[in-house]
């Protein structure tokens, strides 16, 4: 039998049997102990868990029985970010959930096929929370409706509402060619770089950073009623040890798989060959990936049988990114680079080889941190001239299709702070005075803080490193060499706050700098 | 077979970082049990706190410009494999131009810090050995590694092993590259030997096989390595990861089918 998860917003009904059930399938399970490995609280606690913050929401207290040590070892704060196994591992995550959302709606006397929804927010008008989502009640008025979700706070700053502003999140990963990416500056690859068993990675795929991340942001918001208002804490969705809490992350998290397995239909899409990637962090002897099964016996799962929804006995009914048309895979998206950079009016499919791409190198930096705040912060990169005269040589190249061009990326580099309420939008080349934001056009892209509160912790995985975020930058870098502007001593990047951070929140950028990957 | 990016930027450190360490063993193997503190009768039947004279004695035997080098090669031998890491930051944060010579400066740094650290732990490991009699040595170098042992189970100890796991951005350009790289190293070195300098003291004091002990030494440093940070508290830190790598390496566990 398989299962057919559908878009959300095209059931035909606000309270469509599919929603219904879901809905009824949680309240079962939030009303199971917490201790209970098949509880809903047990299950967003093996995504993560911050006690105070738990406490903080009601959500536990210091009389409700915790999960046994067994238990806790097994399975609890396992959630795979800033990693190569963050797909797969939350492919595990959503199936694990779903065989037991599928029980009890069998219990209950529903379909055996029940699938979890999509929320496809690139849909058109689709961008908005589900209905039953943004209702305290059920369909016939009754309160207690188990899908609202009051820390859900939506955009700061926003009109009200929960929803995913469009300006703030895009499909760009679909184009990234390769799996996995790098961690020194070069592209991140779709999936992530190679960690070991990872709970905060510092550096994130591609699409993980973007439209993950940004969601998440979108959605949780910012709490109103922090225990300090000059760190806000996140909604649920907007932070890593709550996200799971709420019932609306398993239909975000579907649409990402659903993005991956988008993204395998295209030719040159593959998954890593690496045994380090298939095998997991297990072939290494690290903790397993596991979660209970609705008899509440352990699943243990590798990557690399998680490679395909069709064997895991689920499809999704349509694989189409985001509204039509979906956005040029890899090998068209860099065929239609070379021909943008030769002048040629038609781009068209091109049989174009994705070449592999080779080291990365430093071509500029910004001389030293910045704070980000109330207000954008501006930096200028300074551009070293042997560098950047290799990337304009790699274009010049290009313009006569001798060869692939560079690609260009922007690293926001440790980035530190106390709140994971917060994101940037980043624009390159903003004239001298202008405000970033009169120049959308120049939009190189938005990154979300979701993990940095853990990530700048001294005594966390990474000692405080913080996160570093990649964007891609070689269409505009594109633009500048064909209207002769690359060669500048410096170039300006202008980090914007979504929303003001309170300056008591200390968020800090360690470094900009820009690199060149060689292909 | 395949290798991601992060593996093949850690390979390029790798090859270097280890012909060096080997280079150093070679130099302690032929040079008989590298840094041997002198070992010299004291008067007492246990212990008697060495005076002027008795250093100054030691030290006709091997002179501070001998002791230094024979640390400097410990060092190198020891040390090397467990910069891999910070020398794959160092070599992405700068200009493809300046990677070796920021390598250098990070190394200059880490070196500096522990050369001071040696000559702090030389004259510790001659103090002990000159008070102690014959019969005491192998007691002292007992009484050494039980406080190395309660060293690895202390938060404090705990704190500054997670320092030294952070990497910090480091200027793109020189000569800020070179400054910063430089600081990185004496940084990086301070943690370590606040980290590990109670097991370097062991391998100072035991009056014989001293190069064995060494060699065990650094396996348990490179292996304490792989471990992540972790929460500051009392308990004894092992390498854990390392173990579980081997354990399953050695039972050839293969991971367990779907099971669905």
């Amino acid at each position: 039998m398989t299962r057919i998860r559908k878009n959300v917003h095209t059931l035909g009904d606000d309270w469509a049997d599919d929603i219904l059930w879901y809905a009824r399938a949680v309240k079962a399970m939030q009303a199971r102990d917490y201790a209970d490995p098949t509880s809903w609280r047990f299950y967003a606690a093996i995504h993560g868990i911050w006690e105070p913050y738990w406490e903080h929401h009601g959500v536990i207290d210091a009389n409700t029985p915790r999960p046994s040590q067994a238990d806790t070892a097994l399975y609890i704060d396992q959630c795979q970010h800033g990693s190569w196994y963050f797909l797969p591992w939350h492919r595990g995550y959503l199936l694990a959930l779903e065989k037991i959302l599928c029980a009890e709606v069998v219990a209950q006397g529903g379909p055996a096929d029940w699938a979890l929804p999509y929320w496809n927010y690139f849909g058109t008008g689709q961008n908005g929370l589900p209905a039953a989502f943004a209702s305290p009640d059920w369909p016939d008025g009754t309160g207690d409706n188990p899908l609202f979700v009051a820390a859900r706070f939506g955009p700061p700053g926003g009109p009200g509402g929960v929803f995913v502003p469009l300006s703030g999140v895009n499909l760009d990963a679909m184009t990234e060619g390769q799996f996995t990416g790098t961690a020194t500056g070069g592209s991140t690859g779709f999936g992530g770089v190679e960690t070991e068993f990872e709970t905060g990675g510092e550096d994130k795929g591609a699409l993980e950073q973007q439209p993950h991340d940004m969601v998440h942001y979108y959605v949780g918001g910012s709490d109103p009623n922090s225990p300090n208002p000059a760190q806000p804490w996140p909604g649920f969705m907007g932070t890593t040890i709550a996200a799971a809490l709420d019932p609306i992350f398993y239909l975000h998290h579907a649409n990402i798989d659903r993005l991956w397995s988008a993204w395998l239909t295209e030719a040159g899409h593959v998954n890593p060959p690496e045994a380090g990637w298939n095998d997991g962090p297990t072939g290494q002897g690290q903790r397993h990936f596991a979660m209970p099964n609705p008899d509440k016996t352990e699943w243990r799962y590798t990557p690399g049988e998680m490679v395909s929804d069709q064997q895991l006995g689920y499809v999704y009914d349509d694989l189409t990114p985001g509204a039509a048309p979906a956005p040029a895979p890899a090998r068209v998206a860099a065929a239609a680079r070379m021909a943008r950079l030769a002048g040629d009016a038609a781009t068209g499919e091109e049989a174009l080889v994705m070449a592999q791409a080779k080291g990365s190198e430093l071509v500029g930096a910004s001389d030293g941190g910045h704070a980000v705040s109330e207000g954008a912060t501006r930096a200028r990169v300074r551009l070293d001239p042997a560098a950047r005269t290799r990337v304009q040589g790699s274009l010049d190249a290009a313009t006569r299709r001798a060869g692939p061009p560079d690609r260009v990326f922007l690293r926001l580099e440790n980035v530190t702070g106390a709140t994971e309420a917060g994101a940037f939008h980043v624009y390159l080349g903003v004239p001298e005075g202008d405000a970033p934001q009169d120049h959308p056009d120049l939009q190189v892209g938005s990154v979300a803080l979701f993990g940095l509160t853990r990530a700048s912790d001294p005594d966390a995985q990474h000692a405080g490193a913080g996160l570093s975020f990649t964007i891609e930058i070689s269409a505009a870098v594109d633009r500048l060499h064909l209207d002769n502007g690359l060669d500048l001593e410096d170039l300006a990047v202008d980090v914007v706050p979504d929303h003001p951070i309170h300056p008591g929140a200390k968020v800090q950028i360690g470094r900009i700098s820009i690199y060149r990957q060689e292909h | 077979m395949a290798q991601s990016p992060v593996r093949q930027d850690r390979r390029r450190i790798l090859w270097p970082v280890l012909l060096l360490s080997g280079f150093g063993w070679g130099l302690l193997v032929l040079g008989g049990a590298g840094l041997a503190v002198p070992s010299l009768c004291a008067g007492s039947v246990i212990w008697q706190s060495p005076d002027a004279q008795a250093f100054d004695f030691a030290l006709t035997i091997q002179s501070p410009g001998q002791l230094a080098l024979a640390w400097a090669v410990m060092l190198m031998a020891m040390m090397a494999p467990l910069l891999i890491a910070p020398l794959c930051h160092v070599r992405a944060q700068v200009l493809a131009r300046n990677r070796f010579w920021a390598g250098m400066a990070f190394v200059a740094g880490y070196g500096l810090v522990w050369m001071l650290a040696g000559v702090v732990l030389v004259l510790q490991a001659l103090w002990l050995r000159l008070g102690a009699a014959e019969a005491a040595h192998w007691a002292v170098a007992a009484v050494a590694l039980l406080l190395a042992l309660v060293w690895q189970a202390a938060p404090w100890r705990q704190k500054a092993q997670n320092r030294a796991h952070r990497l910090l951005p480091i200027a793109g350009f020189a000569p800020r590259a070179f400054g910063e790289a430089f600081r990185f190293g004496l940084r990086h070195g301070g943690w370590c030997v606040l980290t590990c300098a109670p097991l370097m003291l062991v391998t100072l004091v035991v009056p014989d096989g001293h190069l064995a002990v060494m060699l065990a030494v650094s396996l348990w440093l490179w292996a304490e390595r792989q471990e992540r940070p972790a929460p500051p508290t009392w308990r004894f830190a092992w390498p854990r990861s390392v173990a579980r790598r081997a354990r399953h390496v050695l039972t050839m566990q293969k991971p367990a089918g779907l099971r669905v």
